[in-house]
């Protein structure tokens, strides 16, 4: 009985990591204004009961063909919205981190055996991708590498696994976040393995023993990726933006990590520990996982966004490659761990979250509540534009592109906002052309016939365009709206 | 056996490395370490006080890289431009030749892992003192291993060796670094419970390396030498806005060679069934640390990586080469015996023929890439040449405000005007740089620092912030091209200093 009512140590590491990421509630969203734009479309989907397929949100694309690739992350949003606003939000993200990982936190220990050291590793996973924790759709992207992860090792290990749960997972990942391509870049390195070691004399006898049905995982899951309403225009759309240098180097989060910063210093010290652990351990590694630390690492390096992913498949193989057999405290901790079977807890304190959220406690660290900061978005200025509706197509802000759709349901079309794998570069370019008052920046705002704009208030486009006659109709300390 | 294939391929590289190497030897910094080296000559003895500026005239500049200037000044007096790169590539080609020394790996792995190591380190190349600090680095590097591997060599070298490092860059703390990895790593073997040198010859590496960062300091800037380390790093403003202390940017092409040698290592580390030593571990994690955290640091990373490299991709390799069919690898075996074979009189002269030649194409490139012409349009597209002939010959009058990165050709080719800022970071340190910075953007209070400095005169480029701030302030544009603006403030504007 007693083994029910005490958590696990696995338990405990959920718990906290729940509460801390409930505990950076409004950073999850006020960051960038991306979760805007989610809701907005998981909100149609929900109101129309079809999933859009043509630009219903901008005046620049409207009516052009829409690769809904996130639809359906967008869609639990709404609906984690519908059911307690950004409160929901916050929950639904809490819940997503804190399950990868504690997956990652287990399956370090199930190549380990060293209990601690998984807690720490697991650990230091969190704090080199908390840099990337934003309330979007990519969350669900390392919840389900994780798993995918889990699923391919057991089966490298000869473990029970049903193959056919991983095209499964992948038909669901595929229509969740374009990312799904980075399960087959796992994916290929099992293959190469397998390969690897049936060439020449095979590989090390006991290992591997007939295989896991790699090609077989790997046809059904590209079949699986096809069954999303823009079809194979779905590997076009995710790849069409990294082949855009322009795009790519214009968004932040696929930028190189500067290592000034302090968030990016746990994925340092992670790639130096991965230097000393793989030069000082007494063995080789198996050659997926060697193919997947160094992959990941340089993935990471190339772009900030990739750091979490390198964490959750980084981690457990590092443990692996610090497997001992567990000696005092850790093996009296590991067999303890083994007698428990507290998982209600886990089940139990994110109910308690998700009541305490939904009676309107604050939970987050600042006292602030879940909600978009005004001095971030232009919260006011939504509100005077609430009571003073203007006509005619608006220039916005590219950070407030996707807030504006959620304060007003879509019903203000925007100019742009952070969906650039859509709005592509041309117009990208059209819109740094006037942000940044390059040559020719009036004849853009022409062409797209805009009436007012709705920009920072400290930016020298406002002074450009009251030069040029436009009148400043409403202005706060965080943005300024202007009217022709 | 003067050219048996092991030499071949190593006189190969080298002259693969020195053509690399062999470049325009142009650089931001470059003219004020010329500048400086000519004056210390002229002086018969170092500059220690600062006497290219306006900002910090007079103040005590620890110049770290006094000796270095020196050598950097008298390649160039010997043979212009052609001279200067022909130092830089032959310092260039040293160090990669002691790194190739210091491989333990089959003969014809080595040159490919050096020419990534090359790659890599390619960006550090520039015409400056601390191309001596990455070449010293690595005979450094090539005598802890010969010492490790010999007990009868002796440590006392490093005393003058890092005296003479203390004299030639402010760099030699990378030096100390190696040996604190050589003894982090002893002590992890230790940890590990592995075979490792007796205690005695690690206390002496000690001993040694602490005398060695002693005698640092046996240079015209005394204890002085012992701060640099801290003062540089310490600088936020070097690690926010001077690209080389910055984190790498792995989209641009030529910084890409470390993203995947640091792949490489990773791969052969996780593969290969040797185990590293415990220095190959620290070294390279230390370094690989530096070299993500500022650029400038790929070189050391690339020379501590590429011998750890080597070794293990050897067994990985092996590992290949063990699974390739018996036949497969008997045909190899047959055909790869010329790789030991004593070379025949004709075979030798082939191989002269073919260093000679390649020889020959590497000093064609470096002429070819110093010729005045040459030299002039690169000048012309980084510096403001025609803004500087103007200068000199209309003479406008007023203390001069600059941009950064042409403070040090300022101060080569138009001597007459002192900077206001460049290169020398650690003179200026982060009070002058903010305030330097702060003006530059048109920060508010832009006008404070120019009327404290007694600016009347600013040399910017077109897209300069302060430019369009000193437009709006009424400054005029007395000269304009595409590289350069010349601003200077009208006699009847008040808020202007008055001229010196």
């Amino acid at each position: 009985m007693m083994s029910y009512l005490l958590p696990k140590l696995r338990d405990i590491f959920f718990m906290a990591m729940f509460f801390a990421v409930v505990g950076f509630g409004p950073r999850l969203f006020n960051v960038d204004g991306d979760l805007g734009r989610h809701i907005t479309i998981g909100e149609y989907i929900l109101q129309r009961g079809g999933i859009p397929t043509q630009d219903v949100f901008s005046h620049t694309m409207r009516g052009q063909p829409l690769t809904p690739h996130e639809w359906l992350a967008a869609l639990l949003f709404a609906l984690a919205h519908r059911w307690a606003g950004l409160d929901g939000v916050v929950w639904l993200t809490a819940l997503i981190v804190s399950l990868t990982f504690t997956l990652v936190m287990a399956q370090a220990y199930e190549r380990s055996r060293q209990i601690l050291l998984s807690l720490g590793l697991a650990l230091w996973a969190a704090a080199a991708s908390s840099l990337h924790w934003l309330a979007r759709p990519h969350l669900w992207t390392m919840l389900f590498l994780a798993l995918w992860v889990c699923g391919l090792e057991t089966l490298r290990r000869g473990g029970r696994f049903r193959w056919y749960l991983l095209p499964l997972l992948m038909l669901v990942w595929a229509n969740t976040h374009g990312a799904f391509i980075a399960g087959f870049v796992v994916w290929g390195a099992y293959l190469a393995e397998a390969l690897w070691n049936r060439w020449g004399r095979g590989g090390p006898a006991g290992r591997q023993p007939g295989g896991p049905p790699l090609a077989r995982i790997g046809a059904f899951s590209l079949a699986a990726t096809l069954a999303n309403p823009a079809g194979w225009h779905l590997w076009e759309t995710t790849f069409g933006f990294l082949r855009s240098r322009y795009l790519v180097s214009h968004t932040a989060e696929y930028l190189p990590p500067n290592f000034h910063a302090p968030s990016s210093w746990p994925f340092l010290a992670l790639v130096a520990f991965s230097l000393l652990t793989l030069a000082l351990k007494g063995r080789s590694l198996p050659l997926s996982h060697a193919l997947l630390l160094s992959g990941w690492t340089a993935m990471g390096l190339y772009s900030t966004r990739n750091i979490p992913l390198y964490a959750i498949v980084s981690v457990p193989i590092l443990a692996g490659a610090l497997e001992a057999h567990p000696k005092g405290l850790q093996a009296r901790l590991g067999r303890v761990e083994s007698t428990l079977a507290g998982a209600l807890w886990p089940a139990g304190f994110a109910l308690l979250m998700a009541l305490a959220l939904a009676s309107g406690a604050r939970l987050d660290f600042g006292g602030r509540g879940n909600v978009f900061l005004p001095e971030t978005f232009p919260v006011q200025a939504a509100d005077w534009l609430e009571a003073h509706p203007q006509p005619g197509n608006v220039f916005n802000y590219f950070p407030w592109g996707g807030y504006l759709l959620y304060r007003f349901a879509g019903r203000v079309p925007v100019f742009i906002d952070g969906q650039t794998d859509f709005y592509g570069e041309a117009l990208t370019r059209q819109y740094e052309q006037v942000i940044t008052l390059a040559d020719g920046w009036p004849q853009v705002l022409e062409r797209y016939e805009v009436a007012w704009a709705l920009i920072p208030a400290d930016a020298p486009l406002a002074a450009a365009l009251e030069a040029q006659g436009w009148e400043t109709v409403y202005r706060d300390a965080t943005a300024v709206i202007l009217r022709r | 056996m003067l050219v048996n294939f092991k030499r071949f391929l190593f006189l190969l590289t080298l002259v693969f490395v020195l053509a690399m190497a062999a470049r325009t030897p142009v650089d931001s910094d470059l003219f004020w370490h010329l500048r400086a080296g000519e004056r210390t000559l002229a002086d018969g003895r170092p500059l220690t006080v600062d006497v290219f500026s306006h900002t910090r005239t007079g103040a005590r500049w620890v110049n770290h890289s006094w000796l270095g200037q020196v050598t950097l000044y008298l390649a160039w007096r010997a043979g212009g431009w052609l001279g200067l790169s022909l130092w830089m590539a032959a310092l260039a080609a040293a160090g990669m030749g002691f790194i190739y020394c210091s491989m333990e790996a089959a003969d014809w792995l080595r040159p490919f892992v050096l020419l990534m190591a090359a790659a890599v380190a390619a960006p550090v190349w520039t015409p400056r003192p601390q191309l001596l600090s990455l070449t010293l680095f690595a005979v450094l590097y090539w005598y802890l291993l010969a010492w490790r591997n010999n007990p009868a060599r002796p440590l006392w070298p490093l005393a003058p060796f890092f005296a003479v490092w203390g004299n030639l860059h402010g760099g030699y703390p990378l030096g100390l670094l190696l040996i604190g990895a050589h003894l982090a790593g002893a002590l992890a073997d230790f940890l590990l419970g592995r075979d490792m040198l007796p205690w005695p010859r690690w206390r002496a590496l000690f001993l040694w390396g602490a005398l060695g960062g002693a005698f640092a300091a046996l240079n015209p800037n005394g204890w002085r030498m012992w701060l640099i380390p801290f003062q540089t790093v310490g600088m936020g403003v070097l690690q926010e806005f001077i690209s080389e202390w910055a984190s790498p940017d792995f989209h641009q092409l030529a910084q890409q060679p470390f993203i995947w040698m640091l792949l490489a290592v990773l791969l052969a580390l996780a593969f290969s069934r040797r185990r590293a030593a415990g220095f190959e571990a620290v070294s390279v994690a230390l370094f690989a640390w530096m070299g993500l955290t500022a650029r400038r640091n790929f070189g050391p990373f690339a020379l501590a990586a590429a011998p750890v490299l080597a070794r293990h991709l050897e067994d990985v390799l092996r590992q290949v080469w063990e699974r390739l069919p018996e036949r497969t690898r008997r045909a190899l075996r047959a055909q790869s015996g010329f790789l030991n074979a004593a070379p025949t009189r004709g075979e030798a002269a082939f191989r002269l023929g073919v260093v000679a030649l390649l020889l020959g194409a590497a000093l064609l490139k470096g002429y070819a890439v110093t010729r005045p012409p040459f030299v002039e349009s690169v000048l012309r597209a980084r510096f403001p040449v025609d803004a500087v002939a103007w200068m000199r010959e209309n003479r406008p009058a007023g203390t001069l405000f600059n941009e950064y990165n042409w403070g040090g050709y300022l101060l080569w080719a138009l001597p007459e005007y002192p900077v206001a800022v460049d290169g020398r970071t650690d003179l200026y340190g982060d009070a002058v740089l903010r305030r330097y910075l702060d003006a530059y953007a048109a920060a508010p209070g832009w006008q404070a620092v120019l009327k404290a400095w007694r600016v009347r005169l600013a040399l910017l480029a077109p897209e300069a912030p302060l430019g369009a701030a000193l437009r709006a302030a009424g400054w005029q544009a007395v000269y304009r091209d595409d590289v350069a603006v010349v601003w200077a403030c009208p006699q009847d504007i008040r808020d202007c200093a008055p001229a010196r």
